[in-house]
């Protein structure tokens, strides 16, 4: 009899534990959400500052200056492999060394161009506030687009992918074709131009390193001049050095956004 | 929710009527049989929920941040390994205790594991994949155990035993793409799980093989644009585009040079012990055989990193007076065309080690009971006296699971004690 009931009641248990499986979940607590990251404007800003971490790792570090890459130098460029290669002429797709801070990596650069390009599809179909989406959405494109303009510098032509790539969506092609160099050149220049008057002139404090309106004219203006230099332009097309010239004058009435302007903007706070 | 049976049945056929009275010298015969499942969750959890994760350093504005980042892409299919193991064994014993045995079979076949899709998206995809699903395994193998006790005549005894296990791994299913699943020679299904591939090495490349200007001569193979020297490795050209080989070393023509790392396929070990009016003597052998180490690093390629050379590399490298040698042609710091996976820097890593030894004497009874003590024993014991590698020249633990040489050795260690017992 004892035995009896003993079962009976195991089974009833058995029985509604079927019906509340909920505690059988488990939560990651090692990640965050879709839901939670984009519902809050400190959340998304997360993301954003691991974007500008990715930027130009080891700027001017002492091993990776440019001086590393000639044979004034014994250890540099990824030790002795990147220099042996350079040196010798052996570089090939497979082996070809990062450069520095990483501008020749095809691998780096479309992982940080995926970053900007998941953080602005997010963003604008969450609900943050418009005054939040406009702002940021103009950062993610300016660390999108410098990251382009180095590919663009060292490549010349390249996939342009401006959402990112998912091989469980029929609808986004999974194989981009390389742009030539002038239509990849026109979205750099279009991007940066589209954003300057979204950002603002100065950041301070809390925002300071964040991208400016004399940021984006900056870079547009050097990819003009590049653009318009022996390397691109062999023709010599004067055309491109007028647009080059007339876009770097200007600089609305601050001086530190005119050309020539620069040394003593960086040595004396702005007039 | 995972179900996962097992089962498993003995007979003591020693005990069966036919055999018992019977057979004089069989104490004891039995023969086990199972078969069970069981599963196993590779890899980290929550892998089919995509998320962001704390990256480790961040931004500056102003204040240090935090940041975040993608983690690898997820996948919402994914379910565990199931392992299907069956073995069959006979265990035994012989002659009052002179040979005792056990003899298993095994074969173990696993589904489902966890494996990196082959790749099928270009670089500029900007995440990882995930793995899926899509590998099968098996492992098959006999396993031995012998011992043996025996007390002689002048009261000497010694027991003997030992094992010895051999195992045969082969990868029934996976991901690959065509250039390696076409290829008989680079094809992962059917091998070993994580062999390891390289270009066949041929030896060195002699004087004969180039013109009077130093470019190769017609019908022999190099690497692409390497500037190749008489002393450097030779590759064999096995295949190509065509199915054919074509005259340029490539990825085509890699192919199996030896074992999956630190994966002998048989161990085996014995344990002799002695003793004899007082003294003892107990000693561990174990050893590995069909195992195969690859040399890198240093080890491998002298002056590598700004290093230097070890001895063998110096007495014993390609000279024209040497073309015979062990290493290539020396340069300045190495080059690739040497430095690529090849079977040239792969070793037969077979070895025996002597693991333990202890030889000890305790004095007799009578003496030691006058002076008020029980039993006063002293002994000696050694760790990792003694190893052999006959294949293989450089000095490298074949155990440490190292290729460069550089690592933490195992030591060598003596120890003298002794043990008193008071009444």
């Amino acid at each position: 009899m004892k035995s009896k009931i003993t079962y009976i009641g195991l089974f009833i248990c058995m029985a509604l534990m079927g019906g509340c499986s909920d505690f059988l979940e488990v939560e990651n607590r090692n990640s965050v959400t879709d839901n939670v990251l984009w519902s809050e404007e400190s959340n998304a800003d997360l993301f954003l500052n691991d974007m500008h971490n990715d930027l130009l790792p080891d700027v001017n570090k002492v091993t990776q200056h440019l001086d590393q890459f000639s044979d004034n130098s014994d250890v540099g460029t990824n030790w002795m492999a990147g220099y042996a290669n350079i040196g010798n002429a052996q570089i090939t797709p497979e082996n070809c060394p990062k450069g520095f801070s990483d501008v020749w990596d095809w691998e780096g650069a479309y992982k940080k161009i995926r970053k900007c390009n998941v953080f602005i599809k997010k963003v604008t179909e969450s609900t943050l506030s418009d005054s939040y989406k406009q702002y940021r959405i103009s950062e993610a494109r300016f660390l999108r687009a410098f990251v382009y303009h180095w590919l663009w510098m060292t490549y010349g032509g390249v996939p342009l992918i401006a959402v990112p790539l998912d091989n469980q969506n029929a609808d986004i092609p999974l194989e981009n074709p390389r742009a030539m160099a002038q239509e990849t050149f026109d979205f750099i220049v279009s991007e940066l131009g589209e954003i300057a008057p979204l950002l603002n002139d100065t950041e301070t404090g809390d925002n300071a390193g964040r991208a400016t309106k004399g940021a984006a004219l900056t870079l547009k203006g050097w990819c003009e001049l590049y653009h318009a230099s022996a390397q691109r332009n062999p023709e010599n097309d004067i055309e491109r050095w007028k647009v080059a010239a007339k876009n770097l004058q200007i600089g609305d009435g601050n001086g530190c956004l005119q050309l020539g302007a620069g040394f003593r903007c960086i040595v004396y706070d702005q007039q | 929710m995972g179900f996962f049976p097992s089962v498993s049945a003995g007979w003591n056929i020693s005990e069966e009527d036919f055999m018992k009275n019977n057979i004089r010298n069989l104490d004891m015969l039995k023969l086990r049989i199972s078969y069970g499942e069981s599963g196993n969750l590779a890899g980290k959890p929550f892998q089919y929920m995509s998320g962001y994760e704390t990256s480790s350093n961040s931004a500056y504005f102003g204040n240090p941040t935090t940041g975040v980042h993608e983690m690898k892409q997820s996948n919402p299919f994914i379910t565990w390994e199931r392992a299907k193991k069956f073995d069959v064994g006979f265990d035994g014993v012989l002659w009052r205790g002179l040979l005792s045995f056990s003899v298993d079979y095994f074969y173990d076949k696993r589904d489902n594991m966890l494996v990196p899709p082959s790749v099928t998206v270009p670089l500029e995809y900007g995440i990882d994949l995930p793995d899926v699903n899509g590998g099968k395994m098996s492992n098959q193998g006999v396993e031995i155990m012998l011992s043996s006790t025996h007390t002689f005549p002048n009261k000497m005894q010694l027991d003997l035993s030992g094992n010895f296990t051999y195992v045969h791994n082969k990868l029934l299913e996976t991901y690959e793409t065509s250039s390696t699943f076409n290829n008989p020679n680079r094809k992962l299904t059917g091998r070993s799980y994580e062999a390891q591939f390289g270009y066949k090495s041929l030896g060195y490349y002699t004087a004969d093989d180039f013109n009077a200007d130093g470019s190769l001569k017609p019908g022999i193979a190099s690497i692409r644009d390497a500037k190749v020297q008489p002393g450097d490795i030779k590759y064999a050209d096995l295949y190509g585009p065509d199915g054919v080989p074509d005259g340029v070393i490539d990825s085509y023509d890699n192919t199996v040079i030896g074992r999956p790392k630190n994966s002998p396929q048989i161990i085996y070990g014995f344990t002799p012990t002695l003793s004899w009016k007082g003294f003892d003597l107990n000693m561990l052998f174990q050893g590995a055989a069909m195992n195969d180490l690859y040399l890198d690093g240093t080890m491998a390629h002298p002056f590598e990193s700004q290093g230097s050379a070890t001895k063998l590399q110096y007495e014993d490298h390609w000279i024209p007076d040497n073309t015979d040698a062990k290493y290539p042609r020396v340069y300045n710091a190495p080059v690739d065309h040497n430095k690529v996976p090849s079977s040239h820097w792969m070793r037969n890593a077979a070895y025996l080690r002597l693991k333990s030894l202890e030889l000890g004497y305790t004095l007799p009874g009578q003496i030691t009971a006058k002076a008020g003590m029980s039993r006063v024993r002293i002994y000696f014991a050694g760790q990792n006296l003694w190893t052999w590698t006959p294949f293989m020249d450089e000095k490298i633990d074949p155990e440490a699971g190292n290729t460069d040489g550089r690592y933490y050795y195992q030591q060598q260690a003596f120890s003298f004690g002794l043990n008193v017992t008071f009444k």
